[in-house]
């Protein structure tokens, strides 16, 4: 992590709800103009983490952590409103669902400069104007018909690039797309993580894509993180972890991407069993019952394994069962 | 449980009251109810012993006619209610059932029942039937079977595309045995919350029609008479309209109550499940 | 949005038809006939019959109604035996009294609840949500003549802020009218406001699990912007349209508030009808109230409609 300085910075976060443990003690980096890919699972956190660090937390899910820091500020000791105000102003969210995130009974020009006009940045004129321009940068070849329509009068596609326009108000430094491509079809992806690439590229925005989608991160993210079971259990940078995978669980997930080269009559590879939702609170392995591997050492307490280079996993036995999967 | 479903506890102890207060007066009153005594009229509440909550204008114990007018409020409510909850399941089932002209001329009608506003249809039943307990009850009755034939047409017609009911139906289950078997189960926890609260409004509009001198009428004891007596001497003599005013009150919140606390048990828990 | 107005256009006629029939069979078919009201109980036969064949009672009942209606639309309502005096007009002169009731006691709610359901709705379970919650069952169960009565002994006769009865003219005195009516719409206002809170309550709690209330807050803005902009606007279609349909209902609702408080509006005027069996009044009179209370709800469904702009802008109409 030498790419510069630290944008985001969480030690030992535990989030819980009423009843059980749904992320256990995590640690996570990210630094300025990285592209940083988050793998796993539905039910792996990954969801969580996110709205844990954008202080939106559903109904009785609290957290504790040891440090909590961004853009300079200790969130463990902001009020619930000065950290969003941080988040506002440095991080542009960039949702999944397309649909209901923009009002449905406001145009998108009553919603789009709200933020802009809220930090303090300018008018609610300038917002506008400046909105006009990021639609246009974002492929929009009429913005202000654009600003003009309701949400649902647009298209999924379409949508997005106004979600983008929208979290780019502020010139953020930061931008969290969680599952930014899931509803919409293949080409439309494309196009999509395309811009976000060519956004990352122009302005040196840190780009955070959360998305079960392997392949995906595979060829847009530079570094890469795998939760499992509310841990992260393995990261390094992008092309280390695809061709080197150190826990059994990234390669086990890395066996059930598609691929073309499947033989006709073959399987899809898959992992047998669930993600546990109980029990996340063990200090041993929580893949271990899933794992092919897994032996007496594995419920043990498990330390994080340092295996060089950036790239870490939380395995007893690294590497084992390894060869690659490229 | 969880927590305690406090509208439930709440309004079974309100009624619980007032149903006690009912049944005791059947057989003990502390005094009589309608034997007029001017040598001790106007005694505020606790001035005198025995005359718990004191006694009116023309030295009647306030008390025994709380007790008494009870008596007439539950008689009132439970006699419409039931007849038009009868009337109203029966018009609104026939109609889901039927359909057809029969089924959209009997909404229509019910649409146009629910249309007036208020006392409204009550104070025109009034004038149709005349005056009096049985006017009141006639009045109120025929004003709650909209809200019934409603409740109950909505449901079935909901319920139709549910699975189970399709698939009666291509058995050839016939109406009857279909609203026994398989509307009722659906039926049976709206109409218990929606009875309850017509109830309470039953009650509400005949306190309204006594205290417009349209309902029950003296010397018998009713809540809303009682306060419209109180009216007169209320500058001098505001203890009177306190314990009938706030009989009303809890008699009304306690079926309100118990119709959210049995729609919390009965409709939303089991809806979340 | 036009495909929805004319439906629900026709089902208000639909519904005014049911009424009209409804209150015409009601009051003269079956409470008696009004040859024998107006003549007395000792008139003659031929008396009796001869003022049936002038008034069309010997028509079979649905020429009747036809007449009634025909006369309905050039605004002729009958007139009143107790007064000789057309019952338009008479109910025209109440008019002002039961609108201003209306009016005033539904902005005392619409504040109200408004206040109070979107604090209760964001602070869920506070205390300001007990006390809202126990509002909406107490005002829905507190006799109005009770609390009326109760506002009379103690704010006008003990006091003296209020009149303790009688209606002032806004032309006389507009603070005098003021005064005259506040007290007669605060109970009014009491007894509205528990659904109108409900209605409030519920659907800001909907629109506050919304996901743009999440993109308002990751987005940073002020509180005040979040609850009122993004989560109000999403929540009103529901409370307005309970407002609509309560205001309405108003019109004929304020029989017992304007007995207590002596004010001479529209409630009193059926009452007296009712008092004294004039039928024709009473007739006149519910006729002309319901008729509003159709077209005031039929006016709120179409502005709730109009302010969604899904269903505005959509030719179809169905669309939620």
């Amino acid at each position: 992590m030498s790419e510069g300085k630290k944008l985001v910075s969480i030690r030992g976060l535990t989030v819980s709800s009423a009843h059980r443990v749904l992320i256990k003690s995590l640690d996570l980096d990210i630094a300025q103009g990285e592209l940083l890919g988050i793998a796993g699972e539905s039910g792996s956190g990954k969801t969580m983490l996110m709205r844990t660090l954008l202080n939106i937390p559903p109904e009785d899910v609290h957290f504790k952590a040891d440090a909590l820091q961004m853009f300079g500020a200790d969130c463990l000791h902001l009020s619930d409103t000065d950290w969003r105000r941080t988040v506002g102003k440095h991080i542009g969210f960039v949702p999944q669902n397309t649909m209901f995130y923009l009002h449905p009974m406001l145009r998108i020009r009553q919603q789009i400069a709200d933020s802009y006009v809220s930090h303090r940045k300018g008018t609610l004129r300038q917002g506008l104007a400046r909105a006009e321009a990021l639609l246009r940068e974002v492929g929009f070849d009429d913005p202000e018909r654009v600003l003009n329509s309701y949400a649902w009068e647009l298209s999924g596609g379409m949508r997005q690039r106004v979600n983008i326009a929208m979290a780019l108000m502020n010139s953020p430094e930061l931008l969290i797309a969680d599952e930014p491509t899931t509803a919409l079809d293949c080409a439309i992806q494309r196009q999509i993580m395309d811009l976000f690439m060519k956004i990352s590229r122009d302005t040196g925005i840190a780009v955070v894509m959360i998305s079960h989608d392997l392949g995906m991160l595979q060829q847009y993210s530079r570094r890469t993180l795998v939760m499992y079971a509310g841990r992260m259990v393995e990261s390094g940078s992008t092309e280390t972890l695809f061709c080197t995978p150190a826990h059994p669980y990234t390669r086990a997930l890395m066996g059930v991407i598609p691929s073309l080269s499947l033989q006709a009559g073959q399987r899809l590879a898959e992992i047998p069993g669930y993600v546990p939702d109980s029990g996340r609170e063990t200090d041993a392995c929580i893949f271990a019952p899933r794992c092919p591997y897994a032996g007496a050492e594995c419920s043990t307490a498990l330390q994080e394994q340092d295996l060089g280079g950036g790239h870490s996993c939380l395995c007893a036995k690294p590497g084992i069962g390894g060869h690659d999967h490229g | 449980m969880k927590k305690p479903n406090w509208n439930l506890v709440l309004g079974c102890a309100l009624l619980l009251i007032v149903i006690a207060a009912c049944l005791l007066s059947f057989f003990y009153l502390p005094y009589p109810p309608n034997v007029m005594d001017n040598a001790h009229a106007y005694l505020q509440p606790g001035q005198a012993a025995g005359h718990l909550l004191g006694t009116d204008q023309y030295g009647r114990d306030i008390l025994s006619r709380i007790m008494v007018g009870s008596r007439t409020v539950l008689l009132i409510g439970f006699v419409s209610v039931s007849g038009g909850a009868v009337c109203g399941c029966v018009l609104g089932a026939s109609a889901a059932m039927i359909k057809g002209i029969y089924g959209s001329i009997v909404m229509r009608a019910i649409e146009g029942l629910m249309a007036f506003p208020g006392t409204l249809l009550a104070l025109m039943l009034v004038a149709v039937v005349g005056r009096g307990q049985w006017g009141a009850i006639l009045a109120i009755g025929i004003y709650t079977i909209a809200p019934f034939a409603r409740l109950v047409y909505t449901l079935i017609l909901e319920s139709e595309s549910l699975l189970c009911i399709k698939a009666a139906r291509s058995f050839g289950t016939g109406p009857l045995r279909l609203l026994s078997h398989y509307y009722l189960p659906v039926l049976l926890p709206r109409l218990l919350t929606q009875f309850s609260a017509s109830v309470g409004s039953a009650i509400m509009t005949e306190a309204a029609l006594s205290f417009l001198g349209l309902g029950v009428q003296p010397p018998n004891a009713s809540w809303g008479l009682m306060l419209s007596e109180a009216k007169q001497y209320a500058l001098l003599y505001p203890y009177l309209a306190v314990a009938p005013g706030a009989a009303i009150f809890m008699a009304v919140l306690g079926f309100h109550l118990l119709s959210d606390g049995l729609n919390d048990i009965l409709i939303t828990r089991r809806s979340e499940q | 949005m036009l495909n929805y107005a004319i439906k629900r256009i026709n089902g208000a006629l639909l519904v005014v038809v049911a009424v009209s029939v409804i209150t015409f069979v009601m009051l003269t078919q079956i409470s008696g006939n009004a040859a024998m009201l107006a003549l007395g109980t000792d008139a003659t036969a031929e008396q009796l019959a001869q003022l049936e064949h002038s008034l069309g009672l010997d028509l079979p009942w649905y020429l009747q109604y036809l007449g009634w209606v025909k006369n309905l639309f050039h605004l002729d309502f009958g007139t009143s035996a107790l007064y000789g005096e057309n019952v338009l007009t008479l109910v025209l002169q109440r008019l002002p009294v039961t609108l201003s009731l209306a009016v005033l006691s539904m902005l005392m709610a619409l504040i109200a609840a408004g206040f109070l359901g979107v604090a209760s709705a964001v602070k869920k379970g506070s205390i300001i949500d007990i006390l809202s919650r126990s509002l909406m069952q107490i005002g829905a169960a507190i006799p109005g003549f009770w609390i009326g009565l109760i506002f009379i002994i103690y704010l006008a006769l003990g006091k003296k802020w209020f009149p303790a009865s009688g209606f002032v003219a806004p032309g006389d005195s507009f603070t005098g009218y003021l005064q005259s009516i506040f007290l007669p719409s605060l109970v009014l206002a009491i007894g509205e406001v528990g659904p109108l809170l409900r209605a409030v309550r519920t659907s800001m709690l909907q629109s506050l699990q919304q996901d743009y209330i999440l993109m308002a807050k990751v987005q940073g803005l002020p509180a005040w912007k979040i609850y009122i902009k993004y989560g109000l606007r999403g929540a009103l279609a529901a409370p307005l349209n309970v407002a609509g349909m309560q205001f309405a209902k108003l019109l004929g609702g304020t029989t017992v508030v304007e007995s207590v408080f002596s004010l001479p509006g529209l409630g009193r005027l059926v009452l007296v009808a009712v008092e004294q069996r004039d039928i024709v009044l009473l007739q006149g009179a519910v006729m002309f109230i319901t008729l509003a209370v159709v077209l005031i709800s039929l006016l709120a469904d179409l502005l709730t409609a109009w302010m969604n702009p899904r269903i505005r802008l959509n030719e179809g109409g169905n669309a939620a």
